[in-house]
């Protein structure tokens, strides 16, 4: 053959070659790109946002959730909201967790005769619903969590129609002795919203204020803007155990559990206020407590009581509040009412304590209520009962035979959306949306009504809260069938009219709060706080701010994410105070059993500074004993006197990401070690008196780094961080961070590219929590080490990381002082369905043998710039921000150009307060932090 | 034709040797064959330093150059900042040029060897003439 | 007929008597290979492909972290046998180039082995870079080749500086191997019949040891141990620098590369004994290996031994002098924390144990020197377990402190490297001659 049918031939062959490559026994699939989008100004590639409400606790926070391709991948808070202002804690944070959990019951489930739930359709499950409201005798109850708005409206109507009785809604945080209080002596019963921002003198008793008492996000907010105002503030705050609440205020007083009443009596007495009238008798009747006396019981040192009743005294504009643990116990109701005294006689009503804006709670129970309950199970006198949204048995984990009661209803109707100890004992199992595949509203405070409104589809077969009870009304014939999106949007149409379009479009409506006349009513309490002082050893039972009250730790993420005053990732332990691990022989990890009663369990200890002798403390969401209620307040009690703790000997592993609680002599928390500051810092220090103006090469032998246009910065507040770890999730969900795993984070591979390093005082009086991220160094020791240039500076001052250069060498993280380099040990990349649709698009997954880190979210720097080209500008500050510093509740983070003078980064990193983290090396860091105005205590 | 000495013993070989190159034989006509490498005997023979070296030098200083030239021109070509320390640095970039060296000098004196020395014999290697105990003179004559 | 028997009578003479012994002595123990022998290396090729290759390619599949590797120690075991094995490696080269350049006597003895040994250790250790890798598969970017992606390499790197050296390392190792047996390939052909002396006769290039051979082949070794002399101190320097050039308190001081290059070759005499040793026994060769020349090498184990010894205490001096928290902290934790096991193991090992060799009668008790030289072996395998995990373990930043322990892969693998590296020695031991024949005759008179 010639020359040209020699090459055809080739030709052929390759391309014959090239065809048996494609795998033609797939079915081929055609990419053809929208010319008609599916909506209205939905462009691939460009996020819409929806207003919705975050579910994840009563509070009831704004959320504005990012949608990408038909599905959220980011939430944060609503610019404005009056609750949270833009920010969500770190539950909030985590809730797409919730949405995309792989736990999620997918279709109804009903009991199939031999103990087990196997999966039905609805109209099969509700049928037997409807039968069993039928046929069932006893009465028929419902029970549900705090509801509020269009769903409590919806539940009282279902009850009445199907001759339900609407139990007193169960919160295990009840607030009873604080309502109980607050109606007894104002007659209102609601938890009034606190204002910290106009305060000058702030006095919390075991009130978690920053974790999960009241609005913790609001709260932090407020600190906030305290904190800009430049208003001079100081914080007491009284507690029995060591919460992260405790460790962000002025100064942290332990007082022995169950001793409250005593010190807030002696603060009563100690006002000097002359009163007359109500106010006098009110006074009176307290008991008098001199300050000897107080000392002595609460183990309050005589100074310390005498600088809190002094400045609270001096006030101008006092805040005192308690809860939380400390109206955990049988003196509960004494210490709620005391501080409440407090609030009226010091004129607090009306000005930093808002009942305005307060937080409807009249239709939650106590513990009485559930204890009425178990009566009545017991009794066999329940017929159908619904237990709507709320894991009763899971909660109320110490009761260990309530789970027997409840299944001694005749029907349990459980309708929740991850199997849970309640919902495994039920007959028929409905599944619930998310609130983020739901439509609905949630009234947070009075005058404030947010929209629930879906940012997608339902993943499952499920339906929302409200559209479960209008189905299961059209079933029993009790309703016309109908939406719940109908039912709401009627309800708005009805409540709101025209200014209802602005609820949905914005996420929430203000109507004028009614100012509530607060004034005391007559005197009626007996005191008793005097009657029986807590015994020691005592287990405090925690709120957890990861979990609230337990029911969050269903979501792995918050177990990925460590405990912020321990580092206590994926397992439960009990924190020991320092001298009392001492006493009794124990370190970390060492495994000791708690035993009250008849009931113990063995839990491996985490050294907790600051926490008094003999106290111990675990947190909600570690199954914990049974701790009683108080009769009095029908508050749950936090504290289990007469523990007996002891070492088993053994050692247990435990997810402990932290391998020191304190500096060690290293300045690592901003402030704590001026001498360990760099050359540069220290001779310009110097200098400055002398007029000798040092410059840069006078002390380095390394260029002063060019960059044109950028330098991406961050600055971080140590006064504002509170160290609740909002941005940890934040950061996680915004860069598809994955979630490593128990197994990993003991053997010491965590993932997350955010941290919070605390530091603890040597003697456990103060605790710096430091978030602290890749510093994106100017003279970055992890850059020069890569062999294939991996990673290197660019042109705006990022230290970037290229993934799909990386082979793996681990070089670059040895380097990394900060120890902020992520290596993918395995595969983490894959996601189980749902959770695969937990990720954003604009990140890469990482596979396993790269390394990667925080990249200043560099995807939204990209998504800025190419917004600024369109328009023909520069990135402008207020463009975008990063994903942590979005998220952060007390506006501790900002981020921006460092080369822009008008920006907040610029002042922040200019401010006299503004260091960086072992500035000695030489790394010239982009973080500036911001050290603490009352400067560092201790060392 | 060619006379053939044979030797058990180093110092009869080289007092031989000697013998003969002081006798007027040119030492160009005398082969030697040794078991050990002895280096009287190339002195006795007046022989030039072996031209090895020169194929090490020229090796050597590619090699460097090689490694200078090969950092610097990729480094420049695609200035990547690592660590804000100066695009071509001196130091780094002498020690791949000083490894480069060793290599492009030891591969080049060894094939130099083979080169100068004519190796590998392959009429030897297929004949199989073998590489002897003894020390032997062999003086060409005519 | 008058030239044979000048060739009878040149082989009757005593100093050719000794020649031909040697020559017998070292062939003898390349005899046919028994039972026992093949079932050795069938053992060893076992180990090697079981527990190196199947481990490996369990940790390919799965990923690093199948190993103990965690944050903050990214580097394990691996790391620190690379570091062991070129530093064996090292000890080889310095008595096969060094000590020819110093012209020493007892060179001749070992230097064969030390060869091998350098070329097999080189080897062992190139694994590891490989192994340790989180994608191996893309290890070709660690070399310089133009692409299409206009990539090249950072050669500001210490582990780029490592691919170059290595690889130089390798390939003059192999050579200045290659060139020193040369010769002998010749010798042993003789001895051979057949397909062996047929590959013996190619390997030897068609040596016949002529004027000119004899001329640029004395050029060419004095070359390659001038080469190799530099290049032993500059790969072990560039090695040390992997971690020097790291600002780690403990890695990052100017001593690395002088103690490093001295701990090699303290360790690889550890190794070349722990070798010599039994071969000298096994395969009979006491009259080419008198015991006097394992007494020169016994003292200069003692004398690396001491340097050590000094770089110990002079980190520990100026790390307590310099007063930086960093660098003190982690010295004390060497002493006294998580590793202190391991630190203890090293000093007693590497600087307690070799002051028995100031005593002349254990200096020339091979048993003694046996047991010493295991011990070296083990102290400096531990020298580098201290200097690299325990480093890493105690950093800067407290909340990152971490403990690393080895798991099973990185244990498995690191046994799979010995059975690779005796496998390749017996390998040499039976096919190549032990001794140098060529340099022994030299000394014979």
């Amino acid at each position: 053959m010639d020359r040209r049918e020699f090459l055809r031939w080739m030709g052929v062959a390759s391309g014959a070659s090239v065809l048996a490559g494609c795998d033609l026994s797939r079915k081929s699939e055609k990419l053809i790109p929208y010319l008609v989008p599916p909506e209205d100004g939905i462009i691939p590639g460009d996020a819409t946002f929806v207003a919705t409400s975050c579910t994840e606790c009563p509070v009831g926070c704004s959320v504005s959730a990012r949608i990408r391709d038909d599905r959220p991948v980011k939430v944060d808070g609503i610019a404005g909201h009056p609750v949270n202002d833009g920010a969500l804690c770190i539950r909030g944070q985590a809730s797409l967790n919730r949405l995309y959990n792989v736990e999620r019951i997918r279709q109804p489930l009903m009991q199939d005769g031999s103990g087990n739930l196997v999966p039905a359709t609805w109209n099969q499950a509700l049928a037997k619903v409807s039968q069993a409201l039928k046929t069932t005798s006893g009465e028929h109850v419902f029970l549900s969590g705090r509801t509020s708005g269009s769903l409590s409206v919806l539940i009282d109507e279902f009850s009445q129609r199907l001759n339900m009785r609407r139990l007193p809604e169960f919160e295990l945080f009840s607030y009873a002795a604080v309502r109980e209080a607050n109606r007894s002596l104002f007659g209102v019963d609601a938890i009034p919203f606190l204002h910290p921002d106009r305060a000058d003198v702030v006095v919390t008793v075991g009130a978690d204020v920053l974790e999960t008492y009241g609005h913790p996000v609001a709260f932090a907010r407020a600190l906030s803007r305290k904190h800009d105002s430049g208003e001079h503030f100081t914080w007491f705050h009284v507690e029995p155990h060591a919460s992260m609440t405790g460790f962000k205020a002025s100064e942290r007083v332990s007082v022995k559990p169950g001793t409250e009443g005593y010190f807030l009596a002696f603060l009563l007495h100690s006002l000097g206020r002359s009163l007359d009238g109500r106010a006098s008798s009110h006074v009176s009747s307290v008991p008098a407590v001199t300050l000897d006396r107080a000392a002595e019981a609460t183990g309050i040192a005589r100074e310390t009581l005498s600088k809190i009743a002094d400045a609270l005294r001096a006030a101008h504009a006092p805040l005192l509040v308690a809860g939380g643990v400390s109206i955990g116990h049988e003196s509960g109701l004494d210490v709620a009412r005391i501080a409440a005294l407090i609030q009226a006689v010091t004129g607090m009503n009306g000005r930093t304590i808002d009942f305005a804006r307060a937080t409807d709670y009249s239709r939650v129970g106590s513990m009485s209520d559930i204890d009425r309950l178990k009566s009545r199970l017991d009794a066999n006198q329940v017929g159908t009962a619904f237990v709507f949204n709320v894991d009763l048995v899971g909660r109320l984990s110490g009761w260990n035979d309530f789970a027997s009661s409840l299944e001694k209803a005749s029907f349990l109707v459980g309708v929740g959306d991850i199997m849970n100890a309640t919902l495994s004992l039920c007959d028929v199992v409905l599944p619930l949306s998310h609130a983020y595949e739901s439509w609905g509203d949630v009234e947070p405070v009075a005058g404030v009504v947010n929209v629930i409104q879906p940012a997608l589809k339902p993943l499952f077969d499920t339906l929302s809260d409200g559209d479960v009870l209008l189905r299961i009304l059209a079933e029993a014939g009790a309703a016309a069938e109908t939406s719940y999106q109908q039912y709401v949007m009627d309800r708005w149409a009805r409540d709101y009219g025209p200014a209802a379009a602005d609820l949905v479009k914005k996420g929430y409506l203000e109507t004028s709060a009614s100012a509530a006349s607060i004034s005391l009513r007559e005197p009626d309490h007996r005191y008793t706080f005097g009657a029986a002082p807590a015994k020691t050893p005592a287990l405090v039972i925690a709120p957890s701010v990861r979990w609230y009250d337990g029911r969050s730790a269903e979501l792995e993420l918050l177990k990925e994410i460590p405990d912020p005053l321990s580092t206590v990732s994926w397992d439960p332990w009990v924190s020991v105070g320092l001298e009392t691990a001492a006493a009794l022989g124990v370190d970390d990890r060492s495994e000791v059993e708690i035993r009250v009663g008849n009931w113990s369990t063995a839990l491996p200890v985490r050294r907790q500074p600051g926490l008094q002798r003999d106290v111990f403390m675990i947190q909600h969401g570690v199954a914990g004993p049974p701790a009683g209620w108080s009769r009095t307040s029908g508050e749950a009690n936090a504290v289990v006197a007469d523990v007996a703790v002891t070492p088993t000997g053994r050692k247990v592993p435990t997810t402990i990401l932290s391998a020191s609680l304190f500096e060690e002599g290293r300045g690592v928390v901003p402030g704590s070690h001026p001498e360990h500051f760099g050359p540069l810092k220290k001779m310009q220090e110097q200098h400055a008196h002398g007029g000798h103006e040092l410059k840069h090469e006078d002390v380095s032998f390394y260029p002063v780094p060019n960059y044109p246009t950028y330098r991406w910065a961050m600055a971080i507040d140590m006064d504002k961080c509170v160290g609740c770890s909002a941005c940890v999730a934040a950061c996680t969900i915004e860069n598809n961070v994955a979630l490593s795993g128990r197994d990993s984070h003991l053997r010491g591979r965590e993932l997350s590219w955010i941290r919070i390093e605390p530091y603890y005082a040597e003697d456990g009086s103060s605790l710096d929590t430091v978030p602290t991220m890749c510093q994106q160094c100017d003279y970055a020791p992890c850059e020069p080490v890569c062999p294939v240039y991996a990673t290197y500076h660019n042109n705006e001052g990022l230290n970037v990381q290229v993934y799909n250069r990386c082979v793996g060498t681990r070089y670059c993280s040895n380097n990394c002082p900060y120890k902020q380099r992520r290596f993918n040990w395995f595969s983490w990349e894959h996601r189980p369905h749902p959770m695969n649709l937990m990720t954003n698009p604009d990140v890469s997954m990482r596979g396993k043998g790269m390394m990667e880190k925080c990249t200043f979210c560099v995807q939204r720097i990209r998504k800025a710039r190419d917004v600024a080209k369109d328009e023909g500008r520069e990135i402008r500050e207020g463009d975008f921000t990063t994903a942590c510093a979005a998220a952060c509740p007390g506006g501790a983070i900002v981020f921006g150009n460092l080369l822009d003078e008008k920006s907040q980064v610029h002042e922040w990193a200019h401010h006299e307060r503004s260091s960086r983290l072992l500035e000695e090396l030489g790394t010239g860091p982009g973080v500036f932090y911001l050290k603490k105005k009352g400067g560092h205590h201790g060392a | 034709m060619s006379e053939r000495l044979v030797f058990g013993s180093e110092h009869d070989f080289l007092h031989k040797l000697e013998e003969l190159v002081k006798s007027g034989v040119n030492p160009r006509d005398i082969e030697i064959f040794a078991p050990h490498p002895v280096h009287k005997a190339e002195e006795i023979l007046e022989m030039k330093p072996s031209f090895v070296r020169t194929f090490a030098l020229i090796g050597g200083l590619t090699g460097a150059a090689t490694g200078y030239l090969l950092t610097s021109l990729t480094a420049l070509d695609w200035p990547l900042p690592v660590g804000n320390k100066p695009i071509v640095g001196i130091p780094p970039y002498t020690i791949i040029a000083f490894e480069l060296m060793v290599l492009f000098g030891g591969l080049s004196a060894f094939l130099g060897f083979i080169v100068t020395s004519r190796m590998p014999a392959i009429r030897t290697i297929i004949s199989q003439d073998e590489f002897r105990d003894t020390f032997e003179i062999h003086v060409r004559k005519g | 007929m008058a030239h044979d028997h000048a060739v009878a009578a040149a082989a009757a003479h005593p100093a050719s008597e000794k020649r031909l012994q040697i020559e017998r002595d070292v062939i003898s123990a390349m005899q046919r290979p028994g039972l026992v022998y093949w079932g050795l290396v069938g053992f060893f090729a076992t180990v090697f492909g079981v527990c190196l290759l199947g481990a490996w390619a369990y940790q390919i599949y799965k990923g690093i972290g199948v190993g103990g590797q965690m944050n903050p120690v990214g580097w394990g075991i691996y790391i620190v046998n690379f570091v062991f094995w070129v530093g064996i490696a090292h000890s080889g080269t310095l008595i096969s180039a060094v000590l020819f350049l110093f012209r020493s006597k007892f060179r001749s003895s070992f230097n064969r082995a030390a060869e091998a040994m350098t070329v097999i250790a080189v080897m062992c250790a190139g694994m590891y870079p490989l192994i340790h890798l989180g994608r191996v598969w893309y290890a070709f970017w660690l070399f310089p080749y133009p692409n299409q992606r206009l990539l090249w390499t950072n050669f500001k790197s210490p582990l780029e500086w490592d691919v170059f050296a290595i690889s130089t390392y390798l390939t003059i190792s192999v050579v200045f191997f290659y060139v020193g047996l040369i010769p002998d390939f010749a010798i042993v052909k003789r001895y051979t019949r057949g397909l062996r002396r047929h590959i013996y006769s190619a390997l030897s290039l068609g040596w016949v040891g002529s004027k000119q051979q004899w001329r640029n082949y004395n050029m060419l070794y004095a070359l390659l141990a001038g080469f190799a002399t530099p290049l032993v101190l500059s790969v072990h320097s560039v090695v040390s620098w992997d971690f020097a050039m790291g600002i780690v308190p403990g890695w990052h001081t100017t001593i690395f590369a002088p103690y490093f290059v001295a701990g090699a070759i303290f360790s690889g005499c550890g190794m070349v004994l722990t070798l010599c040793i039994p071969m000298r026994k096994l395969q009979k060769l006491e009259r080419v290996m008198p015991i006097d020349h394992f007494e020169k090498l016994a003292k200069t184990m003692l004398f690396t031994s001491m340097i050590v010894g000094y770089a110990y205490t002079v980190e520990f001096i100026l790390a307590y002098y310099s007063g930086n928290v960093y660098e003190f902290g982690v010295f004390k934790d060497r002493a006294i924390g998580h590793y202190k096991f391991a630190y203890w193991i090293m000093v007693f090992c590497n600087v307690v144990s070799p002051l028995a060799l100031f005593i002349k009668r254990v200096r020339r008790s091979l048993g003694a020197l046996f047991v010493i030289s295991i011990f070296v072996n083990i102290g400096m395998w531990f020298e580098r377990f201290v200097i690299i995990i325990q480093s890493l373990s105690h950093e800067f930043v407290p909340y990152a402190w971490g403990n690393y322990s080895p798991r099973w892969p990185e244990v498995s693998i690191m046994i799979g490297t010995f059975g690779f590296f005796f496998m390749m020695f017996l390998l040499f031991a039976k096919f190549l001659p032990v001794v140098a024949i060529t340099e022994k005759k030299e000394e014979v008179h």
